[in-house]
Parts: structure tokens; C-alpha cells; sequence
């Protein structure tokens, strides 16, 4: 054992601390397919110091949450898993995860190591008060009564900052909104006070402001002591909470090494990869503005002008007003940028831009004409000039139709061309999202997300529209890949010269992308400012907690921009 | 910046396959839907082909060959009560079957098509109307409305195929409409409506394939419980006419004698259950051939 070094240094290394809280060692995931075992997780080797905090970083399919899933033995049956994962709690000898059988591991689940899933609704049973759920943890490990329990759940349920715990207690989960579900859930992995949490993308589905009041309880409890594994493919989370990073890819671990010197100087060319491809607000060079001038050259009428738009969703439980008296106007070839969170309300906007959803009141104008009032076949060839680029690349696609077909079909709809022109466009159109033409035949299942989206574009362009919504583009893809897409729409806005409604809870997409933005919270627009000048200077409150709550990557580090 | 994508174009597939080739894939994977395949080919073709490949006419009579055994001469699961053939009878019966169980099955899809796309693509009004008067079919029983149509039309293949098709579109026409509502919020069907898309043929090429999965299981299951609710009539004495043989008539003529003489109805019914054994096999399939594709 080296006793030149400090305790702090060779946590840092995690080999060579003499006993760390966890050791994993040569850990190998497969699973059994029909025709053989498919390896998801080669060799992995970690070691997460008492007190510490690990993140295991990756891109989807990068088999991190797999990995993490099969220390507590949480995977299916198919699952095939080697290797030891030793868990050295107290002063007692360390005890391997993975030779355990089910019952000692349940021992071992909740009381020494919590889990907290990504999804708080799907991992509490909905049909189950809350502090039935809590209490359970500890009558199970048989660590205290009834009337305990029920005391120390409410005490746990208040230190993850629920208001009016004890009231709360009664409530099922579906009664509670996102974020205090997701405090609910870190309850229950901590109320049996385990000395290890493994965390596995717990803030990837809740709202920016909501994330920090998450990560900055994760933090809390850090320094309370727990040690941490945080399974995240977000690098702001990591720098947040942890101290030291693992990078993963195919299952394989490239890199490990504390969390600022991955972001300041990774060694491996792919950790490389993902610190660039990090989005940051205020650091990008500030691609809109640079071809403002470019873009702006052209005519100076509007081509999208918005009056008033309102739209009341009405139910048996009463009426919802979703997009609230919202205006604005659009030049040709600009990128107006719609940025809110959950429920703001932006989605519903972009559809009523493209007439798909009709609204309450107000107007929509593309080309100075009225969408309301043009009749059903004047909207049919306008909506030739206004194309659309969904969420979710998969599911916006035929899936029974070949990638040819697919990009073909806004001309096979209006009637355009015949078989072989079609497929001729959609090679040209494939070229220039930049992807090879191979890919003509192949069905949208077969592709990457990333190429997907690709798709997805070059269908919406196929008709040479002069008006692109876009409806979260790069949500559903890899930080690595969401940089290309923008980069792509990008390029293809200055090349076409449409003009873009981009709708995004990112503000780094939007600082990316747009020229102006328009902040939107509870169906009404908070502020609509050119881009610069909002994140300048954001005169709005609620712009400003969105800005507050924007976990920085990469500013504020030496040798980066500062913020 | 390029290498994470030039890294999954290697790891692709060469071979591009569409998706009813590898549904077709999924259902060859499942043993017994294969064999289930088998046993309902060859009873369709046993029952298209019976007039050239049956020894005898249903209703031959055979005076002095009464109740002969399975296994005598020249008749190789022996005769009846009137000395016909149970092999040829059993051919005929089969093909009246399966005739009026995938006809009507066929009928019942037809019409719950129209009624199903109908009240799930346009909504309001038309769609309550609609399921309002496919709530007053489901409130009749389903056997009650048959034997009341048998009994006004009178005995005959189509009153059989319309009472069989009445009792079974409405169910399956619910469960078009509940497919086309869940296909109308997805996102490829609103990229067809923001392409420019419009009526029907938003319905047909977007919404129609997807919805194909779960009609198509039905409807396998749909075939054997038509053949059970044809050869319930018979037995009932409102089937096909006399001397047109049925699985129903069969049992009704034989089950008097099934003590002494076993064969009359243990033929029957033993080929009927395997083929509606093998009807539900192929369901089973065609279950898991869609199944992947739902998640």
C-alpha cells in the first residue's frame, strides 16, 4: 500500500485506495439472444472512494445503465453477468455484489446501496400511498417498528424538501407534480441511510429549474456523507455533483479521471468528442448573429406573422388556456427560437403555425395571406412552403417505407413527379444532409437516431419550403450527434434560405441556432428579445431562473470563456 | 466530430428488409404457428378440393352398409346411420365450415372497417352515433340474434354467414376505431397531416398499416370461433340445410348412438378441434409477428 500518497489523491485513482467503498472488477454483462450472447459490457473496471461521488458518463447504448443495474442484480434473466463487485461498508470485509444470491442481495438493496431511477412515476407503485411505499423500506430490512418508521419517513420525506410531509404521507404518487416525485424517490433510496446511491439519469425528464433543485439535494446529501454513482449523459450533471468521471462507450470503459480534468484536457480523442460536443449558453460562438447580416439581406418582408394567437384546450375538468395571446413576426431566412419548459405551451404554438391544430383566436400569416380563411385547397398547396421536423426522428418516419420512399412522400402527397424523379430527389435531397446514398433503400429502423433526423430534414425540405418549424430536432439524440443536426439545419438555412420556428427547452440550442427568442412560461411569452441581447441581458425574471438553472460544462473552467 | 457516426454506418445491416418480410421472419420463428399453418393450408385445400377427392357424395345413401366401423372397406372411418360416409361427409362438412367462418369473417372486417375508420378518423358526432349503435348490437346475444336471424330467413350457407357476421363486426369495429385514435396522435401520422396529407389518404397509407396488427390476430382468432358459433347452430337444427352435411349435424345425428358407436361423432370432432387448435396456433403467430413491432 503506498504510504507516500495522500487519501485524497489515491481516491482519485480509485485503484489503489486500500479499500474503497465499492471495487468493481472485470465486470462483463451479456445477454442471451435466440442466436447467441450478445456482450454489452466488456471487462469494466471502477472503484467509487467512501464519501465519493462517480460519474459514469455515456452516450445511449453506451451500456452505463446496464453496468450499474447489474451490480444490485436488477437485470432480466437473460442477463449474463461476470466479474466481482466488492462492497466494503463499515470496517467488516468486503462483500461481492455479484456472488450474492437474491435473498442476501436484497439485504443489500435499500439498506446499503439506494437506487433512484430516471422515472419516479414508473418506479413507485401507483396504487400505494407514499408513505406506505417509505416505510416499507425499513420494515422489510426489519430495521425499526411501525411507529419509527413512520417518523423517520416523514423526517426523510422533509430533508429531501417536501412541504408538509406528514400530509403527504397519505398521497399517491400520481398526485404529486414531477419534481416532488422525483424528491419522493430520493426518499426512499436514502430513508434506510445506505452509504452508496446509485443514481441513473435522475433529472434527464424533469424541467431545467426543476433539475438544479434536484441535483443541489443530490449534493446536499454528498456532503452528508453518501457516496454517489451518477449515471448521466449530461455533462453539466456530472460537474455538478461529482468529483471523478468514468467515460463509457460500447460497453467499454475509454477514460477515467476526476471530472475537471476530463472537461479541461480529456486524453481519450472520444471524451474528447463528448466535452466539445457539450452545449454551453454563452460560450458558442455566436453562429446566428455571424450570418445576421447574410440572412437579413434579403427582402424585408415578414413571412410569418403571428397576431394574438390563443389556444384553450377545454375538458371535463374545465379549460386550460395553453398558448396565451402570443404575437411575433418572421423575415425571411431568420430562426426564431421558442424556448420554455414543460407545458409552456411552445409545442401547441408550432402546430398552430402550420394550422395542424386550429386556434381558439388570433391569426396566423404566411406570405400575407391568412391561414384561417384561405380554404381547404389553398391550404393544401401552401402547406408546400411550410414543412415540419418532429421530436422524435423514429416515430415521425414511415416505418414501413424505405428512406427513399420516405423523403419521396411530400411529393408522392402533392402529386409530384413520378417514381424515378422521386427517387432521383431523394438522393439529392440525402446528399445534402450529408448522407450516403446507400442508405436510399434501407428502412428507417435500420439508422442511427442521428441519421434519422437526417431524414426526417430532408423530407421536410423535399418540397423546398420557405418556412421550417422544427419541434425539439435534437432532444431525442446524443450530445455528440445533436451538435451535427444543428450544425446541418444550420448550414441548410443559409444555403435554402428558409426561415425557422425552432422550438426548444435548451437554451444552448436556441443561443445556437435562433436570431431572436421568445422565452414562454404557462402558454404566455415572458420575453422576445434578439438573441444576444436576451442572454446579455435578460430583463425577465423567469429568463433569468432559466438561465440560473443552465448547468455550465465548460465555462468557468481555466482556459475556457468565462461566463 | 464525424467519427461517432462513421462508426455506426459499419456496424449497419447490408441487407435492407421490409417489415412484412420480417414479420414473416418472427412468425416462422414460432414452431407451433408453423405447424399451426400447415394443419389450416391443408385443411383449406381438403375443403376446396373435397368434390374430386371425397370417395363418396355426402348424401349418398349406402343400404346394408349401416354403422359400419372405422376401417372397413372402402370406407376408412366408416358410415353413419344411413350408411354414408363419414370421410366424405366430414370433407363436405369441412368445406361448408371453413366456406361460411372466413366468409363471414371476412364480411364482419368489411363492415367494421367502414364503421371503425369512419367513427375514429372524424370524430363527434359521427363517431358517438356510431358507437351508440354499436352499443345497442353488444347489449344483444350474440347467439340470440343468430338463431333469430336463421329462424326468420330460413335455413340456408348466407342466413348462416349473416348471423355469424352480425355477431362478431362490432367488437372488432371498436377495436378499429380505439387503433385509429391511438394512431392519430402519433407523430408520423402529424407529419403526414403537416406533408399535406388529407382524408383518406391519411387513413389508408398512415393510419391502416399500423393498425393492421391487432385486427389481423383478431380476426385468426376470429376464423376457429366462427366455425365453433356454425357447427352451435347445426347442433341446434338451425344450420345449413339437410343433406348438407355440418361438424353441428354430424354430432346432432350421431349423439344418440355414441355409446355403441363412437365413431360417428369422434371423427368429427377430433378433426375440428385440431383445426381449430390450428387456427389459434396461427393466431399465436401472427401475435408475435406484430408484437416487436409495438414496443
Amino acid at each position: 500500500m503506498p504510504s507516500t500518497s495522500t487519501r485524497a489523491e489515491s481516491e482519485l485513482r480509485g485503484h489503489t485506495d486500500p479499500q474503497p467503498l465499492l471495487q468493481v472488477n472485470d465486470l462483463n454483462v451479456g445477454f442471451a439472444l435466440p442466436h447467441g450472447i450478445t456482450q454489452v459490457v466488456h471487462s469494466l473496471n471502477l472503484a467509487v472512494p467512501h464519501q465519493g461521488a462517480l460519474a459514469v458518463v455515456g452516450e445511449s447504448g453506451s451500456g452505463k445503465s446496464v453496468s450499474m443495474r447489474s451490480l444490485l442484480g436488477l437485470l432480466p434473466g437473460t442477463a449474463q453477468v461476470s466479474g466481482s463487485a466488492v462492497l466494503t461498508t463499515g470496517r467488516g470485509q468486503g462483500r461481492d455484489l455479484l456472488a450474492m444470491n437474491e435473498s442476501t442481495l436484497r439485504q443489500v438493496r435499500g439498506r446499503q446501496v439506494g437506487m433512484v431511477f430516471q422515472n419516479a412515476m414508473e418506479a413507485f407503485n401507483p396504487s400505494v400511498p407514499l408513505g406506505r411505499q417509505l416505510t416499507q423500506a425499513l420494515l422489510w430490512h426489519d430495521l425499526c417498528d411501525r411507529k419509527t418508521a413512520q417518523q423517520r419517513a416523514i423526517q426523510t420525506l422533509a430533508d429531501v424538501g417536501i412541504p408538509e410531509p406528514e400530509r403527504r404521507m397519505k398521497m399517491y404518487p400520481f398526485q404529486l407534480s414531477g419534481g416532488m416525485r422525483q424528491r419522493a424517490m430520493i426518499a426512499m433510496a436514502t430513508i434506510a441511510r445506505p452509504q452508496l446511491i446509485i443514481a441513473d439519469e435522475p433529472t434527464t425528464a424533469l424541467d431545467v429549474t426543476v433539475q438544479k433543485q434536484i441535483l443541489d439535494l443530490l449534493v446536499q446529501l454528498r456532503e452528508a456523507g453518501m457516496a454517489m454513482i451518477m449515471i448521466t449523459h449530461d455533462l453539466g450533471v456530472a460537474r455538478h455533483v461529482c468529483d471523478e468521471a468514468v467515460v463509457l462507450r460500447h460497453g467499454t470503459l475509454i477514460e477515467r479521471s476526476g471530472i475537471m480534468d476530463l472537461l479541461t484536457g480529456a486524453r481519450d480523442p472520444y471524451s474528447r468528442t463528448l466535452v466539445d460536443a457539450a452545449l454551453d449558453v454563452g460560450v458558442e460562438p455566436p453562429t446566428a448573429e455571424a450570418s445576421a447580416a447574410h440572412a437579413g439581406a434579403g427582402d424585408g418582408g415578414p413571412l410569418l406573422r403571428v397576431q394574438n394567437l390563443t389556444k384553450v384546450f377545454g375538458s371535463r375538468g374545465g379549460h386550460v388556456l395553453a398558448v396565451d395571446d402570443v404575437s411575433f413576426t418572421l423575415r425571411q431566412g431568420r430562426t426564431l427560437g421558442v424556448v420554455g419548459e414543460s407545458g409552456s405551451g411552445k409545442s401547441t404554438l408550432a402546430r398552430m403555425v402550420l394550422h395542424l391544430i386550429e386556434p381558439t383566436s388570433g391569426t396566423v400569416h404566411v406570405n400575407g395571406s391568412c391561414l384561417a380563411e384561405v380554404g381547404t385547397r389553398t391550404l393544401r398547396r401552401m402547406r408546400k412552403d411550410m414543412q415540419m421536423v418532429f421530436q422524435s426522428p423514429y416515430g415521425s418516419l414511415l416505418p414501413s417505407a424505405t428512406v427513399s420512399e420516405n423523403i419521396g412522400e411530400p411529393l408522392r402527397i402533392n402529386r409530384l413527379g413520378d417514381k424515378n424523379e422521386r427517387r432521383t430527389r431523394a438522393s439529392e435531397l440525402l446528399r445534402l444532409v450529408e448522407l450516403d446514398a446507400a442508405y436510399l433503400d434501407m428502412y428507417p429502423r435500420q439508422l442511427s437516431g442521428g441519421q434519422q433526423q437526417r431524414v426526417a430534414i430532408a423530407r421536410a425540405l423535399a418540397l423546398e419550403p420557405t418556412l421550417l418549424v422544427a419541434d425539439e430536432p435534437t432532444s431525442a439524440l446524443d450530445a455528440s450527434v445533436q451538435v451535427q443536426v444543428l450544425d446541418l439545419l444550420h448550414g441548410l438555412q443559409e444555403r435554402l434560405g428558409f426561415a425557422m420556428v425552432l422550438i426548444t427547452h435548451n437554451l444552448a440550442v436556441a443561443e445556437r441556432l435562433a436570431h431572436e427568442v421568445m422565452v414562454m412560461q404557462h402558454g404566455a411569452v415572458r420575453e422576445y428579445a434578439p438573441t444576444a441581447q436576451l442572454f446579455r441581458s435578460p430583463q425577465d425574471d423567469y429568463t433569468r431562473n432559466l438561465l440560473a438553472a443552465v448547468l455550465p460544462v465548460r465555462t468557468g473552467l481555466d482556459g475556457g470563456p468565462d461566463e | 466530430m464525424t467519427t461517432v457516426e462513421t462508426n455506426e454506418d459499419a456496424a449497419l445491416p447490408s441487407r435492407p428488409r421490409s417489415e412484412w418480410s420480417r414479420r414473416w421472419g418472427r412468425f416462422l420463428r414460432n414452431r407451433l404457428a408453423v405447424l399451426g399453418l400447415v394443419i389450416v393450408v391443408v385443411a383449406c385445400l381438403a375443403a376446396v378440393t373435397a368434390p374430386w377427392i371425397a370417395p363418396y357424395h355426402y348424401a349418398t345413401l349406402g343400404p346394408g352398409d349401416e354403422f359400419l366401423r372405422t376401417g372397413s372397406p372402402g370406407h376408412p372411418m366408416g358410415t353413419d346411420i344411413l350408411g354414408r360416409d363419414i370421410l366424405s361427409r366430414l370433407l363436405y362438412s369441412l368445406r361448408t365450415a371453413l366456406f361460411i367462418a372466413i366468409v363471414a369473417e371476412l364480411l364482419s372486417l368489411i363492415l367494421s372497417f367502414a364503421v371503425g375508420l369512419l367513427a375514429g378518423y372524424k370524430g363527434g358526432k359521427i363517431d358517438q352515433w356510431l358507437m351508440a349503435g354499436t352499443d345497442v348490437m353488444f347489449a344483444f346475444p350474440g347467439y340470440l340474434f343468430a338463431v333469430l336471424l336463421v329462424a326468420v330467413l330460413g335455413r340456408s350457407t348466407w342466413a348462416v354467414i349473416l348471423a355469424l357476421t352480425v355477431g362478431s363486426w362490432v367488437g372488432l369495429s371498436r377495436l378499429l376505431r380505439a387503433q385509429i385514435l391511438k394512431m392519430k396522435s402519433l407523430e408520423f401520422v402529424e407529419a403526414g397531416r403537416a406533408m399535406g396529407a388529407t382524408g383518406w389518404t391519411l387513413v389508408i397509407r398512415y393510419m391502416v398499416p399500423g393498425a393492421m396488427g391487432p385486427v389481423l390476430v383478431s380476426s385468426s382468432f376470429g376464423i376457429p370461433a366462427n366455425m365453433l358459433a356454425e357447427s352451435g347452430l347445426a347442433i341446434l337444427g338451425l344450420g345449413v340445410a339437410p343433406p348438407m352435411p355440418s361438424v353441428g349435424t354430424m354430432i346432432n345425428d350421431g349423439y344418440q348412438f355414441v355409446q355403441s358407436y363412437p365413431h360417428l361423432i369422434a371423427w368429427p370432432v377430433a378433426v375440428f378441434v385440431l383445426i381449430m387448435l390450428a387456427f389459434t396456433w396461427v393466431g399465436d403467430g401472427v401475435r408475435d409477428a406484430f408484437d416487436v413491432d409495438e414496443s
